[in-house]
């Protein structure tokens, strides 16, 4: 059986496992956009001596590996990332990725983050714009007002807030983001 | 060169995922009734049977089955088609 064919059998087989007609729906027309930060902040290290960007590069890789994800960056600037994730530089343009997102099609967002905004509130404001869920993972050891920020995009934008440790085995992070994958249609 | 040989069931198979793709790209548009979610069910239990025997190289598979799950297939790709358009 080729690839292709067994891609295809695992699909129609997946949709026949779908919860409901609800699920099946937003498993086909889901187009997810990975966000990661590469702010000036991303160059901290973790419990494990290893820095933060180092760390998520890791759980990137991971990801990538198991399926096709499109993933950006925000930090200096925002925009697609083919290759590494950027070296950490600048601000956190949260407002910008959030546009971005939406410019290239997304209708679910899964942010990475370990700070605050540039601004909270033309995030907020781009969030709702965009309209779709955001999912964000707060990097812990960022401090209360980035958690307390983050929680909010999620629950403003009807997504989940997950604090996670870079520290921890890739696989912590690497396990939420699967989670809210799902096949849809394409990718970006 | 031209990558492997297309199998009728290969495509037939290759159909249903493309209809049930159109099919969840005009509910996310349009919005689910009731109708579609009565319609869906009756899609899936047709669609279990056609599946049940859908590794038909299997030697165990009697002729029967066989003939049960292409039989099926055929009927969940026409209901896909009418959920569709």
């Amino acid at each position: 059986m080729t690839n292709t064919l067994m891609t295809i059998e695992s699909k129609l087989t997946r949709s026949m496992a779908a919860d409901s007609l609800d699920d099946f729906v937003k498993s086909r027309t889901q187009r997810s956009l990975l966000l990661v930060d590469f702010s000036i902040s991303m160059a901290r290290h973790t419990a494990r001596r290893q820095r933060k960007i180092d760390a998520l590069r890791t759980v990137v890789a991971q990801l990538l590996e198991e399926r096709p994800l499109p993933v950006a960056g925000f930090g200096r600037w925002v925009g697609l990332i083919e290759a590494d994730i950027p070296e950490p530089q600048g601000g956190t343009p949260m407002a910008e990725a959030i546009d971005f997102g939406a410019a290239q099609g997304a209708n679910h967002l899964i942010v990475v983050t370990d700070g605050e905004p540039d601004n909270a509130d033309t995030a907020y404001a781009a969030a709702a714009r965009f309209g779709g869920p955001i999912d964000v993972f707060y990097i812990a050891g960022g401090g209360a007002l980035g958690a307390s920020f983050a929680e909010q995009l999620a629950h403003r934008t009807g997504g989940t807030y997950s604090a996670v440790d870079l520290g921890a085995p890739a696989k912590q992070l690497a396990g939420g983001v699967r989670k809210l994958l799902t096949s849809g249609l394409d990718t970006l | 060169m031209f990558g492997a040989r297309p199998t009728p069931h290969g495509l037939k198979l290759a159909a249903m995922a493309a209809l049930e793709d159109a099919f969840a790209v005009r509910l996310g548009t349009e919005g689910i009734s009731a109708e579609a979610r009565d319609a869906w069910k009756q899609y899936q239990r047709v669609k279990a049977i056609a599946f049940a025997g859908s590794h038909s190289t299997s030697a165990a598979l009697t002729a029967a089955q066989q003939n049960e799950a292409a039989t099926a297939l055929r009927l969940a790709i026409v209901a896909l088609v009418k959920l569709v358009f």
